[in-house]
């Protein structure tokens, strides 16, 4: 016991494990794999669709590249690339494509992995138009719909964690200022709810502040490093304004 | 998913996340762990709202009792240790006891974060060019929320706009004192700040903060940095300003502050608020609070441009220093008008002496810091940033403080001769100068220890010479120190106290009368435990008195207190009294660089008795010394072979001192490893066989000494990799293999040793690269 001075330093870790840093740190991770497929099947899908598949092949071609993910070793391989869950699609998906041009209708349906919704055939209207899914590369229209996912995806946790605590009506609030065809102002939001002006910016500044937060969240689930995660918010928002 | 996100809708909310400015990657991340996990315990995170030294802030939810805090998350940089993090988190729960209007709530504190009341507001200083009358009167309150804390014992002492938030508008704004408790623990590391880059600024810090005093920060600080936020609220800016965090403590200790020139009453208020002494500014916070009502009532204040006396004796005084200075530098040449006419110029420059002293004082401050934290380089560095100032100060002009200054640094920079000849420059000028006087007798009384130690080495056969020179300085050490006791008041206030008493227990013993100097130290460490050298001295004098049993005491009691002491005891007290040395070992710390610690040991077998003792602790001494050398001063190899030569004439007296061989060993050790540095590598190679001797000796006569064997391991593997370089493979696999076992057999005897474990780990790795290299070779 003669050496105990001089360490003790209780460094944590620099980056938090995230979803996707955990299914590369094991190769495979079938849950946290599922979630991110749940989430951002429909760049996926987008992506496959823009290569000319008819809407049926697409979604079972979505369906196939997710079972085949889960069983290739494409997870466990040393890639550049894979600090972005976005960026590591996109190759797995021109590996996929070149792969199941070949070996049409191997794999086996769906793999046990129902990512696509079945009515997820008109999950593209209103993202793309037919004309720029034919002139687009597959790779910007996934870019395209990721952002939209990534969107969804922090605005559906700030639904339900504002529900989750009672605070239906700040949710209320931000999906009318936000969601809504047409641009509302606080007047009209504060009579709709019965609400004074001051209550509803309140209500806004919070699910505002917590929004941004949660958009950030989103964003780190599909990194696994700092420098991944800087590259990542710098595409999501460098090109968005 | 409930909504369908038209574009529109994805294009307004991206553009709502991008407001969010993309922080730098990393740090910090750590907060957000996916959706769903944007939390910390109950509360769930809700923006960051601002940061400094002390980390992040967040604006939270408090998840159960639904209300709104901020979260304060403690920093996770290197260096705040969790035992400052815990002991953060106890400071917060004390002001967590403060409940006042104007004192922003502690709700909640542990190591990782303190949730406390969110305030809706900004900076005090966003009041900069409303009325004066609602500054004074937000100050006010202040004022009160402070004195409300320090009658609860709890003084801020960083007291700053950022730490004064006003909440509300117009008439109905209301101030917030935040943070109470923090600072204290900050104090710590602000030795670590100054050489980093971390503390914020200081403008707002009270002299005797910024130069170093500890010991002198009071209620009356916290009075001074209200002073100093107030000046920063009535005129825009701080009352000094400069890039550099090292200049603004210089002007801080140095510069007297301008009247901000708002109302001549406010100004008074202020000024009196910033005086340099504590002394001269109000007493208390209740004190400042009620000249401010004064003056919000109409009434008058109390508070007074410096009266004429007190201006005329700051002209005397200033005169006093003027006329050391100019005629040191032979300004006094022309007729008394001339003086007049230079008399600006020239009291700058004395009252510059005056303050690159206190600047001096803190770096000492900070340097002490360092040594202790095991950071030599930074030390001296420091140390030298004060020895550069003061030569290039003395060049123009001579002052005793200077001089006297310029010692203390040499003392501490282990220059014995440079500081010898500055002290005695500073008795020359100024033969009362008691503090030049005391500290050359410190370094007198170091001198005095070590030829004490050679002499009994030598017995009763040695050189008359030497005991007429010993005898020589134990005189005047002994009449420096006692000079001690005729320090006037201030003086002595300004040595500290408990350095005074110091002394006087050296001088005790000195003179031979061991029981009164054990009482003097035993008293001042009552008073003040943390006193390191008193509690190493009491050791040695009880050493001295043949009380074992305390000596150990005191001497373990050394390694709370230091924890670059690195002591490990072989103690033999008179009961166990086995030749082959019992020991126990404590905690240690590594010898700067070199990996191994040194021992420090008491030896408490009385018929032993002391050349043993002495000689052990001279080339313990020199060992130290070796260590602490700066590495151009002197052929660093000098050094440590005096620790060698010392260390065989220890042996030489008592050869069972285990201890005493496993030091020499790491001389030997240093020795070798600065010979293969310069490519005598015949030479390291016997030096590294001798250092290994020195440690197998000292393991075999005390086998539970890990630190030796564990050296021998490292000696081992050192070699191994000299061997390696060279293409032996097979007389590095050799070396590891020997090292190996040794570990291993370390590890039996202490399965929870790290280092052992480390060692062995290293070795097994290095003989993995010998086997990936053997088919290569064929």
């Amino acid at each position: 016991m003669a050496e105990t001075s001089g360490q003790g330093l209780n460094a944590r870790p620099a980056f938090p494990t995230t979803c996707w840093s955990r299914i590369l740190g094991r190769g495979s991770g079938q849950r946290d794999l599922e979630q991110l497929a749940h989430a951002y099947w429909r760049p996926v899908f987008g992506f496959i669709s823009a290569l000319g598949k008819p809407r049926e092949d697409a979604r079972d071609a979505t369906q196939d590249f997710f079972a085949w993910l889960l069983q290739s070793d494409l997870l466990a391989k040393a890639d550049p690339q894979r600090g972005r869950f976005r960026a590591f699609l996109k190759t797995a998906l021109r590996n996929f494509v070149i792969g199941r041009d070949r070996r049409d209708g191997a794999a086996k349906r769906g793999g046990g992995l129902a990512v696509v919704p079945l009515d997820g055939g008109d999950a593209l209207e209103g993202f793309i138009s037919g004309d720029e899914l034919r002139t687009l590369r597959p790779e910007d229209v996934l870019d395209r719909l990721w952002r939209a996912a990534l969107v969804e995806r922090a605005t559906e946790a700030l639904r339900q964690e504002l529900e989750e605590e009672g605070r239906e009506v700040y949710f209320a609030v931000f999906r009318d200022y936000f969601l809504a065809a047409e641009d509302v102002d606080y007047q009209d939001v504060a009579i709709r709810y019965d609400l004074s002006r001051a209550s509803v910016s309140n209500y806004l500044q919070y699910a505002k502040k917590r929004y941004r937060l949660l958009l950030r969240a989103a964003v780190e689930e599909t990194v696994a490093d700092p420098e991944a995660l800087r590259e990542e918010l710098h595409w999501l928002f460098g090109e968005s304004g | 998913m409930s909504e369908r996100l038209t574009p529109r809708a994805v294009d307004k909310l991206l553009r709502l996340g991008a407001e969010t400015p993309v922080p730098p990657g990393g740090e910090g991340a750590t907060m957000i762990q996916g959706l769903g996990a944007v939390d910390l315990g109950k509360y769930r995170l809700i923006h960051e709202i601002g940061r400094g030294g002390m980390g992040r802030v967040y604006e939270a939810n408090d998840t159960l009792l639904h209300r709104r805090v901020a979260l304060k998350l403690m920093p996770e940089t290197v260096g705040l240790s969790e035992v400052l993090r815990r002991r953060f988190a106890r400071e917060a729960k004390a002001a967590a006891k403060l409940s006042h209007p104007n004192i922003a709530s502690v709700y909640d504190a542990t190591p990782d974060y303190i949730a406390m009341q969110l305030i809706d507001g900004g900076s005090i200083l966003d009041v900069v060019g409303q009325p004066p009358r609602l500054i004074a009167r937000l100050l006010r309150d202040a004022a009160l929320a402070v004195q409300y804390a320090h009658e609860h014992g709890i003084v801020h002492r960083d007291l700053k706009p950022s730490n004064l938030l006003v909440e509300g508008d117009g008439d109905d704004r209301r101030v917030f004192v935040l943070d109470f408790g923090l600072a204290k623990e900050s104090a710590t590391e602000s030795s670590l700040s100054l050489s980093g880059s971390i503390l914020g600024t200081p403008a707002y810090m009270p002299p005797e903060q910024a130069a170093g005093r500890a010991r002198d920060v009071d209620e009356r600080s916290d009075v001074y940095s209200l002073g100093a936020t107030f000046y920063s609220c009535l005129t825009g800016r701080p009352p000094f300003e400069h890039e550099e965090v090292l200049q603004v403590l210089r002007l801080v200790v140095e510069q007297d502050v301008r009247a901000p020139r708002v109302d001549p009453d406010l100004d008074a208020i202020v000024l009196k608020c910033l005086a340099k002494e504590r002394s001269r500014r109000y007493a208390s916070a209740r004190e400042l609070a009620d000249d401010l009502t004064r003056w919000l009532d109409g009434e008058p204040v109390q508070a007074r441009p410096p009266s004429l006396t007190y201006r005329l004796s700051k002209f005397v005084r200033r005169r006093k220093a003027y006329f050391i200075v100019a005629g040191a530098a032979g300004l006094l040449s022309g007729a008394f008008g001339l003086v007049a006419l230079q008399q600006a110029a020239s009291t700058r420059a004395a009252e510059g002496a005056v303050r690159l002293a206190m600047r001096s004082e803190a770096l000492l401050d900070n340097a002490r810091e360092h040594f202790r934290q095991g950071e030599p380089v930074v030390a001296r560095e420091l140390l030298t940033t004060g020895v550069d100032s003061w030569q290039q100060f003395l060049a123009n002009y001579e002052v005793p403080e200077g001089h006297y200054s310029l010692g203390r640094l040499y003392r501490w920079l282990g220059q014995r001769d440079a500081a010898l000849g500055a002290l005695d420059r500073a008795l020359q000028l100024e033969p009362d100068h008691s503090g030049a006087r005391f500290e050359r007798g410190l370094v007198s009384f170091a001198e005095l220890e070590s030829r004490l130690a050679l002499q009994r080495l030598a017995g009763p056969d040695g050189d008359p010479d030497e005991a007429a020179e010993i005898e020589a300085l134990r005189r005047s050490a002994t009449a420096d120190l006692a000079a001690v006791e005729g320090l006037d008041a201030a003086r002595a206030s300004s040595l500290g106290l408990m350095d005074v008493r110091y002394a006087r227990a050296q001088v005790r013993r000195l003179e031979g009368n061991l029981a009164s100097a054990e009482a003097e130290l035993e008293a001042l460490l009552e008073a003040a435990p943390e006193h390191g050298p008193a509690r190493l001295a009491l050791a040695r004098v009880c050493m001295e008195l043949g009380k074992a049993d305390k000596a150990l005491e005191h001497s373990a009691g050394m390694v709370d207190l230091e924890n670059g002491f690195a002591p490990v005891f072989l103690a033999r007290s008179a009961g166990a009294g086995s030749a082959a040395g019992r020991g126990r070992e404590l905690p240690t710390a590594s010898l700067s660089g070199v990996g191994v610690p040194v021992v420090d040991f008491v030896v408490t077998d009385p018929e032993r008795g002391d050349p043993a003792v002495a000689a052990a602790a001279a080339a313990l001494a020199a060992l130290r010394a070796a260590a602490a050398a700066p590495a151009a001063a002197s052929p660093p190899l000098e050094g440590w072979n005096r620790a060698v030569v010392l260390g065989s004439r220890a042996l030489d007296v008592d050869a069972g001192l285990a201890g005493v061989w496993h030091n020499r060993g790491v001389g030997r050790m240093v020795s070798a490893q600065l010979l293969s540095d310069g490519g005598q590598l015949v030479a390291a190679a016997s030096a590294t066989q001798a250092a290994l001797n020195d440690f197998a000796r000292a393991a075999e006569l005390a086998p539970e000494f890990s630190s030796a064997r564990l050296a021998q391991v490292q000696l081992r593997l050192t070699q191994a990799e000299r061997l390696l370089k060279v293409g032996r493979l097979s007389q590095a696999a050799t070396q590891l293999r020997e090292a190996g076992s040794e570990a291993a057999a370390v590890l039996r005897l202490a399965p929870e040793g790290d280092r052992a474990l480390e060692l062995l780990d290293a070795v097994r790795q290095r003989l993995a690269d010998i086997e990936a290299l053997v088919p290569r070779q064929r």
